[in-house]
């Protein structure tokens, strides 16, 4: 820090008033803050609260869930960490604690499971997912109309898709760009989100013209007021197969397993139909 | 706004603080000294201690998320010690906010006790105070906006950590997720309204914190009068 | 001679910060001693190693036989255990205490009653009752220097270390100050180490000198014999060139003061401080001698003189000369040739009565300090 000499005479510690109380304020809540215990362990004796590692595209449907579970159990709450599904597996194998992930690929589940921090038998698959192509209320493009041609419209600089890499939705996007025939056109347009939700809040803020995002988020109670979108045919992408595990370490395996089978039942579907998923192979 | 992340935030700030105050305060003292001896191991330690104002905030998560991974010595030694690993877990993002914060910590009180007129504390050792009673009574009064400067700093920098605080703490409700974390949460969930009133906050106390240190700034340094 | 019981007794060296080695060489059982030489040579250096700040390389410091430094057994006294006053160059009053909280920072122990008390007494000794509640930075330089010392002095140490106690101050305050400086030295009664390169402040504050060049101790003894009897040509270039005498002024009129030097009067102009005792400072540079007394010449004192030794310095000479009082002169070759200067040869000596330099001596006669021989280099 800068020091500019002053005129100022040399103002002893008891004679600032200003600078005192501040130090107070500082004092009082740096020993308050510093002296606070860490939150003690949960028990399943304690309010039920599960903690979920899911895909970002969840986040609207976890809620919707989460309020149907708890008609039946009061008590029951979740606590969601949402990330791209191939992020969350990484933090997961590196110790991140959670009591059930929801991913958005199946096949992470299972990588989860062979990494040996869930059994193999309490993999499960929930349900498949749909792409869509989403353009805000303001924007010119008729995404109806023009469908896959809405990407090639001509206001469009910025297509956002979720990162190919760590989200599934990347690639599905990917997929269905190749199917179009668009990709190679649109390379250098695509804005590439970290996770499908970051992809929805680019083309949301309009830093993006349009998006291409899964449609559990565009029916989801933030963007469906905000935009329109255009189905992407299911043949165009490989499936986007959601499925999960409850994790070998959950506090509450109990509550997990009891949330899951709701995921699972037919109220817990039609919930998650609302959303877009479809359930073509029924286990 | 977000009552736990920012009761989480406030532990995290002010725990940081006060570790970085007792590391940093002995630390900066060594550092300012001007003896000839130790020079270069001298230079070496300040220039590790402001790397971290360099250093982008990945990198540092990086190695952070590397060096203390449960199958790292740290990682390992962590878990036999508490049982727990350190990513995902107020603990890692503790270290981490300490780690990134040192030069706001040290750098002011370097500063402070370099600009110290050593002939002061001499002239307290002659008249026969010993060498502790002179840090409470000559260098504490001499040094105390240098080192207020580097309290409210780290504070109020802790306050705003981004980065290191999401890649290694992960984004984990009443345990790891911060106001920065959570206003970065409240924009994926494309929640404008909260991100903006966490946002509001966050500033704020930016701008209290500097508000603080202007005033302290404005300190004449505290030469012993007298030629 | 019996000599005095001496309290402090250091011999040692130590590390100056530009590297070389300093020979630190003091002893003194009471009084004045000046460590006097040019910017540099190493005074503060010793100064503070026997205060303690700084570790001397080998060597022994001792005080009323107690060592506070040992170098063979290892032994060092930190500051705080010495009970050492110490003032430095500057003079490092805290500036967030007022005045009576500078005075009374090493009373911290006492209780409160007690403290309050010496610190007036203190504050009133050195006339800073209506500044106690002031700030240092508001103090002139007199005042901070008085704060300064009755802030060392209000513990009673045992040993009064002063750095260039004068040197910030401009030459009119100096000249203030200087008596009044030397009249609380000596009240107190302390043994006093006291550093200048300020030829008039070692004559009028000092007892002792010990005179030093880069590094090394060249001369001790009493200020007047080192100053008029320099022992080699360094000391004589450090010391400058001139006669000091101890005098008594009899009567002061129309600004000219008589003083009586071993029996002989000259004319000086008065001081403005006047006390009795002066020290009488002549330069050889302005002695002029004359072989008879024949027409009016300015210089208003003229005295009889036997010349003792003629010594060539270069293109000028050397004269010794006995007037009831030691004296020398610098004439050039050809003067002393023509004036026939012979040892033994009676001649008169001039001096004008502005280069009849006083010096106040007020207080305790000068105590013997121990002399010794220049340590040979």
């Amino acid at each position: 820090m800068l020091r500019r000499p002053s005129n100022h005479r040399f103002r002893p510690l008891r004679r600032d008033p200003v600078v005192i109380s501040a130090l107070i304020v500082a004092v009082c809540v740096t020993i308050l803050g510093g002296c606070t215990k860490p939150a003690p362990p949960r028990t399943p004796q304690a309010p039920t609260k599960i903690r979920v590692a899911a895909a970002t595209d969840l986040r609207s449907c976890l809620d919707a869930l989460t309020d149907a579970f708890q008609v039946e159990h009061p008590s029951f709450d979740l606590l969601p960490t949402f990330g791209a599904s191939g992020v969350l597996l990484t933090q997961l194998k590196s110790g991140l604690e959670t009591d059930l992930y929801l991913s958005a690929d199946i096949a992470y589940a299972h990588d989860l499971a062979a990494a040996g921090l869930a059994a193999e038998a309490d993999v499960f698959e929930s349900g498949q997912g749909r792409l869509v192509i989403w353009v805000r209320n303001e924007s010119p493009i008729d995404v109806a109309k023009l469908g896959g041609e809405a990407l090639l419209d001509m206001s469009v600089r910025r297509v956002a898709i979720a990162n190919p890499v760590h989200a599934p939705y990347g690639r599905a996007a990917v997929a269905a760009l190749d199917h179009l025939g668009l990709h190679d056109r649109l390379k250098e347009k695509l804005a590439i989100g970290e996770s499908a939700a970051q992809a929805a809040q680019y083309v949301e803020s309009g830093a993006a013209e349009v998006g291409i995002l899964p449609m559990a988020l565009a029916k989801g109670i933030r963007l469906s007021e905000r935009g329109r979108f255009w189905v992407v045919p299911a043949e165009a992408h490989p499936p986007i197969r959601h499925g999960g595990a409850i994790h070998a370490r959950a506090i509450d395996r109990e509550a997990t397993v009891a949330f899951r089978d709701f995921l699972l039942s037919p109220a817990g579907r039609s919930i998650l139909a609302r959303y877009g998923f479809e359930f073509p192979a029924v286990p | 706004m977000d009552v736990t992340a920012a009761w989480l935030t406030f532990r995290l700030a002010s725990t940081t603080t006060l570790l970085l105050a007792a590391i940093g305060l002995p630390l900066a003292w060594w550092l300012a000294a001007p003896h000839g001896r130790g020079a270069g191991l001298r230079g070496l330690i300040e220039a590790v201690c402001t790397l971290p104002l360099v250093l982008p905030p990945t990198v540092a998560g990086f190695f952070l998320l590397v060096a203390t991974a449960p199958q790292s010595v740290v990682g390992r030694f962590w878990a036999g010690l508490t049982g727990s690993t350190l990513p995902f877990t107020f603990s890692g993002i503790l270290l981490a906010a300490v780690l990134m914060n040192l030069p706001y910590a040290i750098g002011p009180f370097t500063a402070a006790f370099a600009a110290l007129d050593r002939k002061l504390v001499e002239a307290s050792w002659c008249l026969g105070e010993s060498r502790a009673a002179t840090i409470l009574r000559v260098v504490l009064p001499a040094c105390w906006p240098g080192i207020v400067t580097g309290l409210v700093m780290t504070f109020a920098h802790v306050v705003g950590e981004f980065g290191v605080v999401l890649m290694v703490g992960g984004n984990i409700p009443g345990i790891t997720r911060t106001l920065s974390v959570a206003l970065y949460d409240d924009v994926q969930a494309l929640d404008h309204a909260s991100a903006a009133r966490t946002a509001t906050v966050l500033v704020a106390v930016a701008l209290v914190a500097l508000v603080i240190v202007q005033r302290l700034a404005r300190q004449p340094l505290a030469k012993g009068t007298g030629r | 001679m019996s000599q005095p019981e001496q309290r402090l007794i250091a011999t040692f060296t130590v590390r100056h910060r530009s590297g070389t080695m300093i020979d630190g060489s003091v002893e003194t059982g009471g009084g004045v001693v000046v460590l006097y030489g040019p910017s540099g040579c190493g005074k503060t250096t010793v100064l503070r190693a026997l205060a303690g700040l700084d570790r001397p390389a080998t060597g022994s410091i001792a005080f009323d036989g107690v060592p506070w430094f040992d170098a063979a057994r290892g032994i060092d006294l930190p500051p705080q255990a010495r009970d050492v006053g110490m003032l430095g160059q500057e003079l490092a009053l805290f500036p967030w205490l007022d005045v009576a909280g500078n005075v009374g920072y090493a009373l911290r122990r006492l209780p409160a009653a007690e403290r309050a008390k010496r610190v007036t007494e203190a504050l009133s000794r050195f006339d800073l009752d209506s500044l106690a509640r002031r700030m240092p930075a508001t103090l002139s330089g007199g005042q901070q220097q008085r704060v300064a010392l009755a802030r060392a002095l209000v513990r009673r140490p045992r040993l009064l270390l002063l750095d260039e106690p004068l040197s910030a101050l401009d030459a009119p305050l100096r000249a203030r100050l200087r008596p009044g400086l030397r009249r609380w030295l000596v009240e107190t009664g302390l043994p006093v180490v006291l550093v200048t390169h300020d030829h008039t402040e070692a004559l009028a504050l000092g007892d002792g000198i010990v005179v030093m060049e880069e590094g090394r101790v060249l001369q001790t003894g009493t200020v007047a014999e080192v100053f008029s009897r320099p022992a080699d040509a360094r000391v004589a270039r450090i010391v400058g060139t001139e006669s000091i005498l101890c005098g008594e002024v009899i009567a002061i009129e129309a600004g000219l003061a008589t003083v009586e030097v071993a029996g002989v009067r000259l004319t000086a102009v008065a001081l403005a401080d006047a006390g009795r005792l002066v020290h009488v400072c002549l330069r050889a540079e302005e002695v002029v001698l004359l072989r008879h007394a024949d027409g009016a010449l300015s210089a208003r004192n003229r005295f009889p003189a036997t010349v003792r030794f003629v010594v060539p310095e270069g293109p000028l000479v050397r004269v010794g000369l006995d007037a009831g009082f030691e004296l020398t002169a610098l004439v050039t070759r050809a003067a002393a040739e023509e004036l026939a200067l012979l040892p033994g040869e009676r001649v008169l000596a001039a001096v004008k009565v502005p280069a009849v330099h006083l010096v106040p001596r007020e207080g305790l006669p000068p105590r013997p300090v121990a002399v010794s021989p220049p340590i040979p280099r």
